[in-house]
């Protein structure tokens, strides 16, 4: 009995482990993976004696293999480009309408091979190319650039409320009408946009993955949830992209093989396996052990440490727009402090922070955020050099409470974040101005936007609104760190002049209107802004070549020119 | 002792009943919910306020506490394992493809830790007092006392970076999609997971088979002249691992509850890891599930264990006056 026992027990640990050991399915070989008999794989050389070379092409046989860096990793939403910033996976499956080069600040074309706008600002004609194809052969056309679009405002896609400007737009969130009236389509290749404002900065819009280009012969079929939450064909979505679905295997990977019908060209790398790690310490460790291609980091110490361990990485600095500073409670509730909706006292804060001293400690990840990095920015506009004493007597002037400490709070609650916030605290000290400062990751929602419990928030936010001019958003959460005072100066001195930026033109006077909103917004101090962070990029310079990462941590212009890449062989 | 088991397994409902009440009120204890957790805040901060209340009453997370945990409750008896919060899929099906990953490490950590732990344990009672003994007690010490993760990120270093003998996570290379391409990337965590149990089972079968070995019929069992072998294999050690083979049923339970840091270190995509992220972004219903799973597993083990015992020895009886 207690042999019998003994086996049993055996034989179902046994069976247990080959049941689950295979993992399912054997991972799926890529589509055309063996030449057929008789030919050449796409390395072959014939010599003279007649016989074929089969040394191995890398391009053909290596899987490219990067990060599938979703937030929402499931068995559908991580392919769904409408709602998360998966980058990587995205860029390589769908296509928009047009893509955007942050480098100088132009458009150029992808589905859309040419497009006008009115000279009011009010009418989009987007002309599409004609032999672009979706992954199953199917036409791309303007019946499905119309259907995203409403798709894209039914569903309250990120970009939804980017859209607001469209005739009907109104109408649809209302429930009045089930589809935008300022959208037609003339003709199978024709798009029409009409506004009821004048925008001529929808493009920008139109080049985010977020508005990429979903089929409506498949999608079009259901009721806009239903096919938003369509889990059988966004676990094998039908884009129309450089690269399509081979194989999903939730929660593993995610194999792409190359798209040959591809219009912009023939990719020369034919697989990617895109492999989802559970935290930056993993992708870190595939790094160090070149099992990944290229992936970007947090922290210097990160790319050094990755970079000293295994030579053959590198690690590429980019300028991004995205920038770290200190976001003011000026609103009336009980917690806010009243000498801080004094422009002085905030002008005073800004020239007492050692900035220069935060980017030295943070290294090739930061620059001052007073250099202004981004190409829109006007270098001749005044910049608030450190000068602690002009500050100490501005605060004097200003009846500043000198002993009153200064509450500073953030949610990030890595220990780059508390260096940093020791760093602003003690260079305020050092002015003799008293401070402190709190973490709370878990309860960040509540103290940010509802209890403001903080005088001064360290948080990220877009390097040309922070550093430029307020996010300007008439309704918007954050709307609450403002007393109304404040919101009127908001859509006076930022909103009128955004409004008024959008709606032209004209190159100088959009360059007149950035100017003084970058001039505003450093004379209002409603922000300090404290580092520009630079996105570090680590790529296996061993391995793989014509990799270009992108200057921007924008992940929905993230585009890596993925025809050029290539395996050295 | 029928009347005791039957007993034993009608009580283990509402003992799990009670383990996911505790956990779903303590989890409600949380600030922020699964909205609020699972957007950055500066990605709230361009959302407008209605459009947060709207994604919280789709999800029913305007519901009261005690509804939402009743509904829970009423789907799973049902049937219904209901839908992850912040991504919207069934449960049932992200637990089908998890579940898979972890039994696999559970029970490989399990076939490791027992072959080796019963093996040393073993030597080391053959060889009592000796260097072997000395240094395997030590080694056992750092064993229990070190935490699994710690080896873990040791191995990474050594055999994935340093080396490069072995992946650094994941669970399957599809560059070799064959049996021992996927073992490649079971050993180094099954590994991991296993250490702290070879080493407290090695102590206990160390001591187990020293309680044996001091018994008359051992020395009966030399007397006769049987060889020292014999008398180790065929009685020292049938006799003595009975208590062993207990604790190895009571703790595979734990070798699944274990994956959970291991998976994360390792980027095993298993129940483990994904328990982490439903806890960290607030994913109740997720978070639940993979508790209750837990929880029923280790009652069940322990129930298990409690069948093994009355099964080998014959002088237990369970129940019975």
């Amino acid at each position: 009995m207690k042999r019998l026992l003994a086996l049993l027990m055996a034989l179902v640990m046994i069976m247990g482990l080959a049941a689950c050991g295979a993992g399912g399915e054997d991972p799926k070989p890529a589509e055309d993976d063996t030449p057929a008999s008789g030919e050449t794989d796409a390395s072959g050389d014939t010599d003279a004696s007649g016989e074929t070379d089969t040394s191995e092409d890398l391009n053909e046989t290596k899987y490219l293999k990067l990060v599938w860096d979703a937030k929402n990793d499931t068995l559908s939403g991580f392919l769904t480009p409408m709602q998360s910033g998966n980058c990587q996976s995205h860029v390589l499956m769908w296509s928009t309408l047009v893509k955007y080069n942050i480098e100088d600040d132009s458009y150029y074309s992808d589905l859309a091979e040419s497009w006008e706008i009115a000279e009011d600002g009010k009418m989009y004609t987007f002309h599409l190319r004609q032999d672009a194809k979706w992954h199953d052969g199917e036409p791309v056309t303007a019946a499905d650039v119309v259907y995203t679009i409403n798709f894209v405002v039914k569903n309250a896609g990120y970009s939804a409320n980017k859209l607001v400007a469209i005739k009907g737009y109104q109408d649809v969130i209302d429930g009045v009408t089930e589809t935008l009236a300022g959208v037609t389509a003339p003709d199978d290749y024709t798009v029409v946009l009409e506004l009821d404002s004048p925008n001529f900065d929808l493009l920008y819009v139109f080049s985010a993955l977020h508005m990429a280009i979903v089929p409506e012969h498949l999608l079009g079929t259901k009721d806009w949830a239903d096919a938003a939450a369509d889990e059988e064909f966004w676990a094998n979505p039908v884009g129309s992209g450089p690269y399509k679905v081979n194989e999903t295997a939730y929660p593993n990977y995610v194999t792409l093989v190359r798209n040959d019908d591809y219009y912009g060209g023939t990719a020369k790398i034919k697989n990617i396996q895109l492999t989802s790690y559970a935290d930056q310490t993993a992708i870190n460790a595939a790094l160090m052990a070149g099992d990944l291609a290229w992936y970007k980091v947090q922290s210097t110490e990160e790319a050094d440490t990755i970079t000293s361990s295994n030579t053959e990485m590198e690690a590429i600095a980019m300028n991004s727009e995205y920038c770290r500073g200190l976001f003011m409670n000026l609103s009336d509730s009980d917690t806010a402090r009243d000498d801080l909706k004094d422009p002085r006292v905030r002008q005073a804060l800004n020239m007492i922070i050692d900035k220069q001293m935060i980017v030295d400690y943070m290294g090739i990840i930061a620059s001052v955020a007073t250099t202004f990095n981004y190409q829109k920015y006007n270098t001749d506009i005044p910049v608030w050099e450190r000068d602690v004493d002009t500050a100490v007597k501005m605060l004097e002037e200003a009846g500043y409470d000198f002993d009153d400490p200064l509450r500073l709070y953030t949610n990030y609650a890595d220990q780059q974040s508390h260096d940093i916030m020791e760093m602003i605290v003690s260079s305020l000290k050092e002015a003799g101005v008293a401070a402190e400062y709190y973490v709370d990751s878990s309860n960040a929602y509540s103290i940010i936007y509802e209890t403001l419990d903080f005088d001064m928030l360290y948080g990220a936010c877009l390097g040309i609104d922070c550093g430029a001019f307020a996010q300007v958003n008439p309704g918007a959460l954050y709307d609450v760190w403002y007393n109304d005072e404040i919101l009127a100066e908001l859509s006076e001195r930022y909103g009128k002049l955004i409004v008024e930026y959008s709606a032209t033109n004209d190159a100088a006077k959009r360059e007149q209107l950035l100017d003084q909103l970058q001039f505003n917004s450093m004379e209002d101090m409603h922000r300090i802004p404290i580092w520009f962070m630079r996105t570090v990029w680590i790529v296996n310079t061993a391995q793989v070549e014509g990799y270009e990462p992108i200057s921007s941590s924008f992940e929905w212009y993230c585009d890596g020119n993925c025809l050029n890449w290539s395996f050295i062989q | 002792m029928f009347k005791y088991f039957l007993k034993r397994l009608l009580v283990l409902i509402p003992k799990l009943l009670l383990i996911s009440a505790a956990v779903f009120f303590a989890m409600e204890l949380m600030p922020g919910d699964a909205v609020t957790r699972s957007i950055d805040p500066e990605l709230l901060a361009t959302l407008q306020p209605e459009q947060i209340e709207a994604l919280k009453e789709a999800k029913g997370l305007n519901n009261p506490a005690y509804i939402r945990y009743f509904s829970w409750l009423a789907g799973i008896f049902q049937g219904d394992f209901g839908y992850s919060l912040t991504s919207g899929t069934s449960i049932a099906k992200l637990i089908a493809v998890r579940l898979p990953a972890t039994l696999e490490l559970a029970v490989f950590g399990l076939l490791i830790s027992t072959v080796f732990g019963i093996l040393l344990g073993f030597v080391t009672a053959i060889h009592k007092n000796t260097p072997l003994d000395y240094s395997c007690t030590v080694l056992g010490m750092v064993g229990i006392s070190i935490p699994e993760f710690f080896f873990g990120m040791l191995f990474i270093l050594l055999f994935a970076i340093q080396l490069q003998w072995l992946p650094t996570g994941g669970r399957f290379d599809l560059e070799n999609p064959t049996f021992w391409g996927h073992m490649k990337h079971m050993l180094l965590p099954s590994v991991s997971l296993a250490i702290t149990l070879i080493a407290t089972l090695m102590r206990y079968t160390r001591s187990c088979m020293l309680d044996v070995m001091g018994k008359d019929y051992i020395k009966t069992a030399r007397a006769k002249g049987l060889r020292e072998n014999t008398v180790y294999i065929r009685h020292c050690f049938r006799n003595g691992c009975a208590p062993v083979m207990i604790l190895l049923i009571g703790r595979l339970s734990m070798l699944i509850a274990g994956t959970t840091i291991i998976e994360t270190i390792y980027n095993y995509p298993g129940m483990g890891s994904m328990f982490l992220g439903a806890v960290s972004s607030s994913d109740t219903p997720v978070a639940m599930m993979v508790l209750l799973l837990t929880s029923a597993t280790t009652l069940v083990c322990t129930f298990l264990a409690d069948i093994v015992i009355a099964v080998l020895d014959p002088r237990i009886r369970f129940g019975e006056e």
